[in-house]
């Protein structure tokens, strides 16, 4: 298991390098010039031709993306075009509220997801199912933007119960986008906790489990869960990683000062170092939650556990 | 057929199961009755598709709703009628009183729990025992199978299908039922390993006096373990009786059928002689006999209705309309009795 964990580390290098190198490509064949924008409004040719030198934008592709990376091997990120603010503190900076946000959202989804679908599973093919079926088509279906603005005209302005934005720090100002990036999940969640249930439900085993004495409710909730459970983590993690990545729609509706709209911001203003930065360390944490993710397998099911170990 | 009877561990009576698809009615079962005397063993022979294991879900409530239904009488095991009870009670009876071997050891074990696990919580469900008591009495059922008790700390994967059909008779027997019914129990293994679970059932079975359906399509089987035999055929008892007289003194066409399907150690040049044409759909079941259209003997009448129980003497009884006529016997030779 150690072996496996350590080997899927050291996977990482390669991937980080591949990312960090497209992504400094495509922001170099981006239209745009950084240096107008760093050197301002007002600045003349003579002050554009001095930014370029000095930040080396005049340097080949290659020797500015070496460049870059001996600073990140270092662990330098370097700093911001335009706030001139260390990378790696502006991102730690963001970062919590988007964890916060993700671990929120996760778990209204999760909780949604296997309510519906293990009811819309065990209730299969009668109304009770098809309503399931017809609920996940609507979130799914529904655009995250607008939903998070009926969330806001109703439990904000209306009703007044919660903040209609910005991380006010407590349980409150989670809550709207909580559940506007949780429904919109929880969509394809409750689709796959119903396919994977389905799957399970009809195994000999749980046909023994009845024999037992064992009753529906235990025979559903801890025999077939259990056994089902592992592509629901599997669409949960690529989901939570999606969202540790930043949810720039979401984050932008309620005004979330979290890390996808400092990506997004960060592209507009063409800040390399920034775009650069937040790309790879979201690359490195989706990475990581893949790996907790198939750390998690092995305690779910132990056949995985024995491959691993192999 | 008798009367309410103390004897009796199971008495069932016009058990009738149908699943209610979307292309049609599936008459699995169509009026079994069985009555079974405590610590006895049933065989229920058939081909495959014949009802057999439906039977067994049925006597367990186990048939899944929709799409099947059950009609009957009454089945009553052990003095309790189980038409009649709470998906509560039924929960109290499945496990105790009565409990199920199933055909494949490779399905019917939860990949994700340990074979402790499995075994302890059908004890910790009915004896009211304590995670930690349970699993302790797990240890000394997987024991009692010949499994070494270290052992219950791991997974179904980590086994070979011959011990995991013993974990899984360690599970139907964990709190000594009283009724034991084995869906062909041996179908999956190979042969070797068939006779060392036969052994240990008959030997178990004796150890806890507990009465026994076997449920299989395997001859051999049923003359080493079974008092009683039934002949299953598209979902009908069509011959029963005990094992001699069933095996010495056949009657049935159809059971003839099946005797001659069996290879012949003696005469080892001879051909097996199947049972020509198909089981009738069972969707749309005919009037008259369900065997006619493959049997050697059918006349014109067979076809008109259903075959009557015809007694035969002793326990026997036959369901041929050909015994009308005294004279009539089938060709099979019987060679010893």
């Amino acid at each position: 298991m150690h072996r496996y964990i350590i080997k899927r580390l050291l996977m990482l290098i390669p991937v980080l390098i591949c990312v960090s190198f497209v992504i400094y490509f495509i922001m170099d064949l981006a239209p745009g010039d950084p240096a107008l924008i760093i050197a301002g409004d007002q600045a003349t040719d003579e002050m554009i031709e001095k930014v370029r030198e000095d930040y080396g934008f005049n340097d080949p592709l290659i020797i500015r993306y070496a460049n870059y990376m001996k600073g990140l091997l270092k662990g330098d990120m370097g700093s911001s075009y335009v706030s001139k603010k260390d990378v790696w503190e502006t991102y730690c900076q963001r970062f919590p509220a988007t964890a916060k946000l993700s671990v929120a959202a996760i778990i209204v989804s999760l909780v949604l997801s296997l309510i519906l679908g293990v009811y819309s599973a065990v209730n299969q093919n009668t109304w009770k199912d098809n309503v399931s079926v017809v609920l996940a088509l609507l979130g799914l279906s529904m655009p995250q933007f607008w939903l998070g603005l009926l969330l806001i005209i109703a439990f904000a302005l209306n009703l007044g119960w919660f903040p209609s934005g910005g991380d006010l720090g407590g349980w409150r100002s989670l809550v709207l986008p909580a559940i506007t990036i949780g429904t919109n999940n929880a969509a394809l969640m409750t689709r796959t906790t119903r396919s994977s249930m389905l799957d399970v439900i009809r195994q000999d085993y749980l046909c023994t489990a009845r024999a037992k004495g064992v009753s529906e409710k235990k025979v559903i909730m801890h025999h077939a869960l259990r056994n089902a459970l592992i592509p629901i983590i599997t669409i949960a993690g690529v989901q939570f990683a999606y969202i540790l990545g930043g949810a720039v729609l979401v984050e932008t509706v309620f005004a979330w000062p979290g890390v996808g709209r400092l990506t997004v911001d960060s592209i507009n203003m063409r800040d390399i170092p920034m775009v650069t930065g937040c790309v790879v360390i979201t690359t490195m944490i989706v990475c990581v939650v893949q790996l907790l993710v198939d750390i998690l397998y092995a305690y779910v099911d132990p056949r995985i556990k024995a491959q691993y170990t192999k | 057929m008798s009367q309410e009877n103390k004897e009796l561990i199971l008495d069932v009576s016009d058990l009738k199961v149908r699943y209610e698809t979307e292309d049609g009615v599936v008459h699995a079962v169509n009026g079994v009755n069985i009555q079974l005397e405590r610590k006895k063993t049933l065989g229920l022979v058939g081909e495959t598709g014949a009802g057999k294991t439906t039977t067994a879900m049925a006597m367990m409530r186990l048939i899944p709703s929709p799409p099947g239904v059950i009609e009957c009488n009454k089945i009553i095991i052990d003095g309790m009628d189980v038409m009649n009870m709470s998906p509560r009670q039924l929960e109290e009876v499945r496990g105790q009183e009565i409990s199920m071997i199933f055909q494949d050891p490779m399905t019917a074990l939860n990949p994700v729990f340990t074979v402790g696990e499995q075994i302890a919580e059908s004890i910790e469900i009915h004896e009211k025992l304590s995670k930690k008591d349970a699993f302790v009495k797990a240890v000394e059922m997987l024991e009692m199978v010949g499994i070494p008790g270290s052992r219950a700390h791991e997974y179904p994967h980590q086994f070979s299908g011959g011990m995991k059909q013993r974990v899984v008779i360690a599970i139907a027997l964990a709190c000594n039922p009283k009724l034991l019914i084995a869906d062909e129990p041996t179908t999956a293994l190979d042969v070797t390993i068939q006779a060392q679970v036969l052994e240990l059932m008959k030997r178990l079975k004796q150890q806890y006096d507990t009465s026994m359906i076997l449920i299989t399509h395997d001859l051999g089987i049923v003359a080493e373990v079974c008092d009683e035999v039934m002949v299953m055929y598209a979902g009908r008892i069509v011959e029963q009786g005990t094992l001699k007289e069933v095996f010495n003194h056949t009657k049935h066409p159809y059971t003839e059928g099946l005797f001659g399907s069996i290879p012949n150690i003696n005469d080892r040049k001879s051909e097996l002689q199947p049972i020509p044409g198909l089981m009738p759909d069972p969707t749309e079941l005919p009037e008259g006999c369900t065997f006619a259209s493959r049997c050697p003997y059918a006349t014109e009448d067979c076809e008109k209705k259903q075959p009557e129980y015809r007694y035969m003497g002793g326990t026997h009884y036959v369901a041929c309309i050909a015994y009308d006529d005294p004279d009539f016997h089938i060709k099979r030779r019987v060679t010893n009795g």
